[in-house]
């Protein structure tokens, strides 16, 4: 893991590996989130997110064996705004159809409980926006998160 | 990222308590844990997450590997003690009102 630029809104890693991916990518999100007073479960969806999608990454894109993972995390929109704009770029395989990656509609669980597949789920209720673009070499992610604690979407 | 497990049979309850961080990284030694009391004995399963702050849906997946056994078995599967992030989680996740959640 290397940080390549630390001083200026966008930072950028370098990633390999499950374990300190996840370590990595939770301080990222950690970082991007300084100076706001966000709480602790505001705090952890966002940290989930990007450790959903790391993982779904890592398992499915780089079939558990590692790869690298650029991540930059950036503010964008005004100042009421509030967003906070990550984008992650693999190196696996190219997904053309993001749909395939839906995962299990939580809502059946009660008759049929499957284990796996909630985390694609999970990405879309936490995120303001999450979009796929399939790059000549990888697949691009971008998730924006609204940093407003009064947002209705963060209230439970 | 560490996951401390311990397990505590009294009676047909089997009581497993967790502590650390549920992950894709750890949360193969919760089912490893988990796994054996589904062939066990034990009618009533709890899980303690009192000392868990993050849970992401690799943990949820094993904790639904509990649900299966117990509507497979008739056998009670409880959760206790979730932290207010991990709860979050349950509630975004819409298994909130699925899983036996104690206080």
């Amino acid at each position: 893991m290397t940080a390549l630029n630390t001083e200026t809104p966008k930072i950028q890693l370098h990633l390999s590996g499950c374990k300190e991916g996840l370590q990595a990518l939770q301080a990222l999100a950690n970082q991007a989130c300084e100076g706001e007073c966000l709480s602790d479960v505001h705090r952890n969806r966002i940290v989930l997110a990007m450790d959903e999608l790391f993982a779904n990454i890592h398992k499915h894109g780089y079939n558990n064996q590692g790869g690298d993972i650029e991540c930059s995390a950036a503010r964008i929109g005004s100042d009421d705004e509030c967003l906070l704009e990550i984008t992650l770029r693999d190196f696996a395989p190219v997904i053309e159809d993001v749909k395939q990656c839906k995962g299990v509609n939580p809502d059946t669980l009660k008759e049929n409980p499957v284990a796996g597949g909630l985390g694609m789920h999970l990405i879309y209720a936490i995120t303001e926006s999450f979009e796929h673009t399939p790059l000549e070499d990888g697949n691009q992610w971008r998730l924006v998160f609204n940093l407003k604690e009064e947002d209705k979407k963060y209230e439970s | 990222m560490s996951l401390d497990i311990g397990v505590e049979h009294v009676g047909d309850t089997a009581t497993i308590s967790v502590k650390g961080d549920v992950t894709i990284q750890t949360s193969s030694l919760l089912r490893k844990e988990l796994k054996p009391l589904f062939a066990s004995e034990d009618t009533c399963i709890q899980v303690k997450l009192d000392s868990v702050d993050f849970m992401d849906s690799s943990g949820i997946a094993v904790l639904v590997e509990g649900l299966q056994w117990s509507k497979a078995t008739g056998g009670k599967f409880i959760l206790s003690g979730l932290t207010p992030t991990v709860r979050d989680v349950f509630e975004l996740a819409k298994l909130d009102t699925i899983f036996d959640i104690k206080d």
